[in-house]
């Protein structure tokens, strides 16, 4: 399973990397990084089909996460791959934002890897 | 100014007997008879002779007349004698002495116990009556006479009445005509022709009387010329011309027949004075001179009739009218340099005599015990109405005062709140852009902890599995787990550390600011102030999209600044540019075909000594109108209750305090710049 993950935070790549290191030296999880949400749209756009989850942040420069949600489920990418977001701000207006534009899941920060890996586990 | 004409002549009854004696006998008379009534008899002889002739031979004869009534402890000889120097001195214009002598009469006129004095003659003509009353009669009458000689009219009135009614209480009628006869002349004065006329015929009339007997017929005829004169007068006032002069030649003969002196003088310069106006050269001469050889033998006179002065002028006018410029000229210089030192001598005359008149009145208020009982409640009243008053005063001020002060603890107190409410509008202020930021710092904050929750979860799985592998033999393994390790023990601590930063940033932005320069890295804080603006505003309005672009200046090391001041600075100018920059400039965007990209550039250069931050927005421009409002306290364009209006204001007195200043480009549909310009050092 391929999981592209989206945030401005350049540690984060370190962070899954760590934090899912068994998954990743197993095969069962591939992570793919991209640091703004111009940058997750070039990269799927690029490689279609490829990523079947996405995990992105909201609050970015520039584009931002909710912003490439819409364009993820209203344009291209057939089938749609599962997006999660991941914010700071757990509020709810933020919720109902991320859900109505078609959002499969909704967590906040900071990450509780293990109730990621339940859910990631569960999709698969 | 016109003079007035209204010297008084005064005569006395001896006139005529006078004239008719020779003066020489009568001076030897004078000189050879024995001290007493006779000697006094004798003065007045030749006072008598002396009285209209040459005042300084009278007034010595006056002055013999007190001597004799003092030896002989004569107080009515002594009354008579004061009145007539009186007379001598108001003739010369010395008022004041004059009215001295008449204070002096008064008192002995007044005081009854002088009627039990000797019995003298006083008078040449014959009196049997109380000689007390009629010292009193003459006594008012020359003070009604000293009163016209100071143009004090309503007085005058007054005590000619008065002298005139106590005359014929005593049947005495030479006073009684001379009473009648300058009353005629004070109420032509009063511009009361018709009273006058009575008066003077009444005068007239009391001549005919005379029958020797105790009036002689002579006596008489010298008042009547004086009358006829002033019958002249008021002819003259009721414009009949040829009356008048008829009644003036009529006085000319009678006081030339009596020789009275004085009235022959009055009624040359009337005949002068009328010639010179109808252009008749040889009378107006004639007349003129004539005056003036009269006035010259009675010495220097200071009266406003009888006057050298007014002689000379009229000498002057007379030789002009005959085109004799010579002696015109000579006597033109002569009436200048007379009238202007007897003016000047009848003004000094006239002041003193005022200062006089004024004690006299206090003493007409009665006897001198009552001017001080009044005086002294006089005192009393001023002092009583000067506390009063000083105590009105007093309380006006000190009520003045009292609003004053209550004024000012109102206005203080006015001043108290506005500062209270300054303050805490300004603290709302920070307040609000803390509002700002707190969005974007528990954005920020987020960040880090999730970091160093996840590392340090992480970490202690890695140890447990480098235990593991350590338990396995697996040497390698394990260092490789170590090295991981030690590499999240990094990140945890840069996480950390970046959380800590943003917690002190925040609670340096609430607090107020510490006052303290230090040495900051100018581009550092614009870059963290720009992406707390951008998380703050992205936090709040989800649609809320911007670009960011950003130019540091490398160069520009560490400048003393004090870091949240200009901060908040920063983060200000830095939200109004994302707040601006996706607006539609006024009238909409030129072509909706392409689309607006709100951009916002934060750069920092440095020139010369000046380190510049600029925040840029592509927004649609300030207004030239507003333009030079926007660094006003409370001026905002934002909504009711979404801006405080402090925040320009705010900025732009932070950068001034640090010797900078803060300056705004702007083009109406293009954008504005905000410019901070600080000094390095």
């Amino acid at each position: 399973m391929k999981i592209l993950v989206v945030d401005d935070e350049h540690d984060v790549q370190v962070l899954f990397e760590q934090r899912f290191r068994k998954e990743i030296r197993d095969k069962e999880m591939e992570f793919v990084f991209a640091f703004s949400g111009e940058e997750a749209l070039i990269y799927l756009n690029q490689n279609q089909h490829e990523a079947v989850l996405i995990l992105s942040d909201i609050n970015m420069p520039g584009m931002s996460g909710l912003e490439l949600l819409r364009h993820i489920k209203e344009k291209h990418h057939e089938p749609p791959p599962v997006v999660m977001m991941i914010t700071a701000y757990g509020d709810k207006e933020n919720y109902d934002t991320a859900m109505r534009l078609g959002a499969d899941d909704f967590l906040a920060k900071p990450l509780e890897f293990n109730v990621l890996k339940e859910k990631l586990k569960a999709i698969k | 100014m016109r003079l007035i004409f209204k010297m008084a002549l005064f005569l006395l009854p001896a006139l005529a007997e006078a004239q008719l004696s020779h003066v020489d006998s009568l001076k030897a008379a004078f000189e050879n008879v024995t001290d007493g009534p006779l000697k006094f008899k004798a003065a007045s002889n030749v006072y008598f002779y002396y009285q209209e002739l040459n005042r300084d031979s009278a007034l010595f004869y006056t002055e013999q007349q007190l001597m004799i009534a003092g030896r002989q402890h004569n107080k009515i000889a002594e009354g008579v004698a004061l009145v007539s120097k009186s007379y001598q001195l108001m003739g010369l214009g010395r008022y004041a002495e004059s009215l001295k002598c008449l204070q002096q009469a008064f008192v002995i006129a007044e005081d009854k116990s002088n009627e039990k004095n000797e019995r003298w003659d006083y008078f040449l003509t014959r009196f049997d009556g109380n000689s007390r009353l009629l010292l009193l009669s003459y006594t008012h009458h020359m003070y009604a006479l000293l009163m016209l000689s100071t143009e004090n009219l309503e007085q005058q009135i007054l005590h000619f009445k008065i002298a005139g009614q106590i005359a014929k209480e005593i049947n005495y009628l030479p006073r009684i005509q001379l009473a009648y006869l300058n009353l005629g002349q004070s109420y032509l004065d009063a511009k009361m022709p018709d009273s006058a006329l009575y008066f003077e015929k009444q005068a007239e009339q009391t001549a005919l009387q005379a029958d020797d007997k105790n009036f002689t017929v002579a006596l008489a005829r010298a008042y009547l010329g004086t009358v006829q004169m002033h019958m002249g007068d008021i002819y003259k006032a009721l414009s009949n011309d040829s009356m008048s002069l008829n009644y003036y030649y009529r006085s000319l003969q009678t006081t030339t027949a009596n020789n009275n002196r004085t009235s022959l003088s009055r009624v040359c310069l009337r005949l002068s004075k009328y010639y010179i106006e109808r252009g008749n050269k040889d009378s107006a001469l004639y007349y003129s001179l004539k005056n003036l050889a009269i006035l010259k033998t009675l010495g220097l006179v200071a009266g406003n009739e009888t006057n050298l002065g007014l002689g000379y002028e009229n000498v002057y006018l007379s030789y002009k009218l005959n085109n004799q410029f010579d002696s015109a000229f000579k006597y033109q210089g002569l009436a200048l340099v007379t009238k202007d030192s007897l003016a000047n001598v009848r003004i000094k005359n006239l002041a003193e005599f005022q200062k006089l008149t004024y004690s006299e009145q206090l003493r007409l208020q009665n006897v001198e015990k009552e001017k001080v009982v009044y005086q002294d409640k006089v005192r009393t009243y001023f002092l009583l109405a000067g506390i009063g008053v000083l105590l009105l005063l007093a309380i006006i001020f000190y009520r003045n005062n009292r609003q004053k002060h209550k004024a000012k603890i109102k206005i203080e107190q006015a001043y108290d709140n506005l500062k209270a409410t300054q303050q805490q509008l300004i603290q709302s202020e920070k307040m609000a852009s803390l509002g700002e930021l707190t969005a974007g710092i528990a954005h920020e904050i987020q960040n880090p902890l999730n970091f160093v929750n996840n590392f340090s979860e992480v970490n202690s799985e890695l140890i447990g599995e480098m235990k593991d592998e350590l338990a396995k033999g697996n040497i390698d393994e394990a260092k490789t787990i170590a090295n991981d390790i030690d590499e999240n023990e990094q990140k945890i601590i840069f996480h950390g550390k970046r959380a800590d930063a943003i917690v002190k940033g925040m609670l340096q932005h609430s607090r107020s600011s510490s006052g303290v320069k230090e040495p900051t890295d100018i581009n550092a804080l614009a870059d963290e102030y720009l992406r707390l603006a951008y998380h703050g505003l992205r936090a709040k309005d989800k649609s809320f999209n911007a670009t960011m672009k950003t130019d540091f200046d490398e160069s520009i090391g560490k400048i003393n600044i004090i870091p949240q001041d200009i901060g908040r600075v920063i983060l200000n100018l830095i939200t109004n540019a994302f707040y601006a920059a996706p607006l539609p400039p006024e009238g909409g965007f030129k072509n909706p075909q392409i689309k607006h990209e709100p951009t916002v550039w934060v750069s920092t250069k440095k020139v010369g000594d000046k380190v510049l931050i600029s925040v840029r927005d592509n927004g649609p421009g300030i207004p030239q109108k507003i333009l030079d409002k926007i660094f006003q306290p409370f001026f905002t364009t934002k909504p009711t209750g979404q801006g405080t209006g402090l925040g320009l204001s705010l900025s732009y007195d932070i950068v001034k305090a640090h010797g900078g200043e803060l300056k705004v480009e702007t083009k109406e549909g293009e954008g504005t710049t905000f410019i901070i310009q600080l000094p390095v050092n």
